[in-house]
């Protein structure tokens, strides 16, 4: 089911929250809505689940007006940060839940009720837990219990706010490559929620990327890194450096011995980090005393000889379209 | 009014075996006999002054105390009075605490300060209130006599009187009880499809359960000790309006000493009920609850 | 600007809120104010007449000085008691502290009963103090003893958890600095206590100001002597005196009020900048 958010605002005591947002989510597509604290990420999924109300703009489920339907009208599932279980049922209870308090007409059997739990269990590879209290799993597990019990009630719409922020970085990688799995076998429209731009760029078919109550741009992954449309999205999608009014990423940033060409700056070299296939470079450059980040293959560190307190070369490869966002700014 | 002596909601730490930088073994001895007898001294000697008295001239004595009809029609009230008060406060103490804890509204502060009224009132007072409103020469008077409608001097006085002194407890417990749950789980419910009166009773009722027990025995304690203002109210007539402690009071005046105490002995014993009850379910509370909130876990 | 409500998609806000206003309304602000309406009848002339009778102001500064005096009693005492059961395991405990809500629990009446026994000069206390020339009963010492019975648990319940959350390192550190075990208690641990001892011994103080059942026992009542306010408004009131009563306890009630704030002030601050560092 396809969602549309129309010109959307919220003011919450003292900021706005949200300031005209318009954005469309087409059918089937795993989302991400990206952006710093306070961008107005989570009110905007708050809205769109129903647990906020917006104070000007209009909500469309499918082409219809959701605006004014209640949360428990929507048939959207919720996965919160802190996982939200109910903490005096079981996990198979937690999953049941959203069956259970069907109204009679709709509601299945008992046993019916019971078979789809275990299911949805088996689905996130829980079914052996199914017995326990919340308290006694791990912050994955629970997250896990989390999704089956909004997947549950069939929702058109699974929302996810900052699903594992609470979590190790280890457990976030497996659980994040899992999602991205578990929405190519479900197929349900998926907007979630983060901050960390290495999880939108992995996970998502579609980021929208937000600040301050606004959406800055809204695109693939490829898109939004490649082509970002504002010096904000460039920034907050991965490391940069200014050349002469350029925006340069450390991938794009050539070291040499001698000075190749006419963009080319002398820089010391600072620190030297080794990271799997490429080596990260530190260096305060020579003129105007800016640091400069550059990543370079690990072949090219060896060929260097780098060392710290050397000078060497710094100049910017030729990206096309250059980044050119503003006049030039001190680092 | 601080949480002084509301329901413990997380354990409490062991106490940590003295390193080398604690104060010296004497130091620490001289500190815990100085608690302990003043502890003795001033709260074990007096529930200990109790029974030993009650005791004083004998079973027979303590018995003929608590068959007399007058201490019978006193437990009778006594026990009346609470069954009354108690559930009006535990409902009032439940609507409280949700539209407390799980809203924002201006005044919010100002309404978690009236409900701590009746804890700063002094009981005569209290009862002097319900005189003024509803007494002979009070504002409802007049409009009462002419009914035929006692309050003041009668059990709906008595009734009144503890009602209001006993209006925080229940609040008490679960206002930071349910702060501290948060709403996360209701709008989970909530968002599953689930109606607002189920939210309510299969998530919400389960969460605190505990938390209203327990305001549930202290409610009852005060309810049925409650004196000052009882006695201002109740005009003191035997077998009629005398509640437990009133008719101590009554017949320690009239120096029937071991028969005061006998009685007395039911509120102590009372008391003590009370104090195992609530830390039974604390214990209960402690070792439920389930923290599914903040936690860093190494395992997928 | 609006009424933002939190959480607004929860039930109930209106029925819950409107419940328990129109409760307080009707069970504790309508009731109050015949007190304030009553005395109002007389006027402030009237009222300062009524209260500054020598009877009056004496029961005023019985029961405010001998509310003060428990408190801080209350306060040492209730340290030390608070430190022992936080720091100190022995056997027995967890019983010890049970006994602690023990005047929380037990009816008023019953306390005074069994105080006044015990320290009257047939007492197992009174008799053993009256050799020395000390009486309890029926004097200002009496009534001390009563509040300190009554205000105990309120330290002590203020000061545990405060205890409980204080940090070993910041004691470690000041040791490993140099400082004696008393400096350390002096410097470190009280300034990190103090916010929940004086919010302790406001508590009991409140509490003790107001107290009838417990005291009226063992004070034996003689007034400009042992005659505490409430007891005065009791007399009163048998006298059917209901406008000399409510003068008097109107100052009672403004001044149990201004602790109330006063208290939740303090403990709001307590909560917003930690009792430890």
């Amino acid at each position: 089911m396809s969602i549309e958010v129309r010109d959307v605002s919220k003011v919450f005591v003292g900021s706005q929250a949200l300031n005209g947002v318009s954005l469309e989510i087409p059918a089937g597509e795993l989302v991400a809505l990206l952006g710093p604290s306070g961008s107005g990420k989570t009110t905007l999924l708050r809205i769109i689940a129903g647990l906020e109300a917006p104070d000007s703009g209009t909500i469309h489920f499918h082409g219809e007006d959701a605006t004014e339907r209640h949360v428990r009208d929507r048939r959207v599932g919720f996965v919160f940060q802190h996982y939200a279980l109910f903490r005096h049922m079981s996990v198979l209870e937690n999953v049941a839940f959203g069956l259970r308090v069907r109204p009679p007409s709709t509601r299945p059997n008992e046993a019916e009720i019971r078979r789809r739990a275990h299911d949805l269990l088996r689905l996130v590879q829980l079914d052996g837990v199914a017995g326990r209290d919340p308290s006694e799993l791990s912050g994955g597990q629970r997250q896990r219990v989390a999704l089956a019990r909004a997947l549950a009630v069939e929702p058109n719409v699974l929302l996810l706010d900052e699903p594992f922020g609470s979590l190790d970085a280890k457990v976030r990688k497996e659980l994040r490559r899992w999602l991205r799995r578990l929405h190519d076998e479900i197929h349900v429209t998926s907007v979630f929620v983060t901050h960390d731009q290495e999880e939108a760029l992995e996970v998502a078919d579609r980021i929208v990327v937000m600040n301050e109550g606004r959406v800055e741009q809204v695109g693939t992954p490829e898109e939004v890194y490649e082509h970002p449309a504002s010096e904000f999205v460039y920034r907050f999608l991965g490391d940069v450096n200014l050349f002469h009014g350029r925006l340069v990423r450390p991938h794009d940033v050539e070291l040499a011995r001698t000075a190749q060409g006419a963009g080319a700056v002398l820089a010391t070299v600072r620190h030297l980090r080794p990271f799997g296939a490429v080596v990260r470079v530190e260096l305060d450059g020579l003129d105007g005393g800016q640091t400069i980040e550059v990543e370079v293959a690990r072949e090219r560190y060896v060929e260097l000889a780098l060392q710290k307190g050397d000078q060497v070369y710094v100049s910017p490869r030729e990206v096309d379209p250059p980044h050119r966002f503003g006049r030039e700014r001190p680092a | 009014m601080p949480q002084a002596l509301a329901m413990r909601t997380s354990a409490p730490p062991r106490p940590r075996r003295a390193g080398p930088a604690a104060e010296p073994a004497l130091v620490r001895w001289i500190l815990m006999a100085t608690a302990l007898a003043f502890l003795a001294l001033f709260l074990a000697l007096p529930l200990v002054v109790v029974l030993t008295e009650a005791f004083r001239k004998g079973v027979g004595v303590y018995a003929a105390a608590l068959r007399d009809p007058d201490a019978l029609a006193a437990v009778r009230l006594t026990l009346l009075t609470a069954a009354i008060a108690v559930p009006l406060n535990l409902v009032f103490g439940v609507a409280a605490a949700w539209s407390i804890a799980k809203f924002t509204f201006p005044g919010k502060q100002l309404l978690v300060t009236l409900i701590d009224v009746p804890f700063t009132v002094s009981p005569v007072i209290a009862g002097m209130m319900f005189v003024l409103l509803f007494g002979a020469q009070g504002w409802f008077g007049p409009w009462l006599a002419d009914h035929g409608i006692g309050i003041v001097f009668a059990v709906p006085g008595i009734v009144l009187a503890t009602i209001f002194v006993t209006v925080p407890f229940v609040a008490r417990e679960l206002i930071p009880l349910m702060q501290e749950q948060g709403t996360e789980e209701e709008e989970a419910a909530m968002v599953l499809g689930a109606s607002g009166w189920q939210t309510f009773r299969r998530i919400t009722i389960p969460s605190i359960k505990w938390g209203l027990l327990y305001g549930v025995i202290v409610c009852n304690a005060r309810a049925m000790g409650e004196f000052g203002a009882v006695s201002v109210v109740s005009g003191h007539i035997r077998g009629v309006t005398n509640t437990l402690p009133l008719q101590v009071e009554i017949l320690y005046n009239e120096y029937h000493l071991a028969a005061a105490f006998a009685v007395a002995s039911l509120l102590a014993l009372l008391a003590i009920v009370t104090l195992v009850a609530r830390s039974l379910v604390e214990w209960f509370e402690l070792h439920r609850r389930t923290d599914t909130t903040h936690e860093q876990e190494t395992t997928a | 600007m609006s009424l933002h409500r939190k959480a607004s998609v929860l039930p109930g806000f209106g029925l819950s809120l409107g419940f328990t206003v129109t409760y307080l309304g009707l069970v504790v602000l309508i009731p109050l104010s015949t007190i304030f309406v009553k005395s109002a009848g007389l006027g402030w002339t009237g009222l300062w007449d009524a209260v500054t009778t020598p009877r009056v102001l004496a029961s005023y500064r019985l029961s405010l000085l001998a509310s003060l005096t428990a408190a801080v009693i209350s306060a040492v005492f209730g340290l030390v008691v608070a430190w022992v059961l936080v720091r100190y395991p022995f056997p027995g405990r967890r019983l010890v502290d049970a006994l602690v809500d023990l005047p929380f629990a037990l009816p008023t009446a019953v306390a005074g009963i069994a105080l006044t026994t015990l320290y009257g000069p047939n007492g197992w206390l009174g008799a053993r103090l009256a050799p020395f020339g000390i009486r309890v009963a029926f004097t200002p010492l009496g009534i001390v003893v009563a509040l300190t019975f009554i205000g105990l648990p309120f330290v002590i319940r203020t000061l545990q958890p405060v205890l409980e959350d204080l940090e070993a390192d910041v004691e470690e550190a000041a040791a490993s600095l140099g400082a004696t075990r008393w400096d350390t208690f002096r410097r470190v641990l009280l300034p990190a206590i103090r916010p929940a001892l004086i919010t302790g011994f406001a508590l009991a103080f409140a509490r003790a100001v107001g107290e009838y059942g417990s005291v009226v026992f063992i004070s034996g009542n003689m007034p400009m002597r042992t005659e505490i306010a409430p007891l005065l408004i009791m007399t009163k009131l048998e006298q059917y005196d209901y406008a000399g009563a409510s003068a008097i306890a109107v100052v009672l009630l403004v001044i149990s009020f201004t602790l109330l704030v006063t208290i939740n002030q303090l403990s709001s601050r307590n909560r917003l900048t930690g009792a430890t560092d």
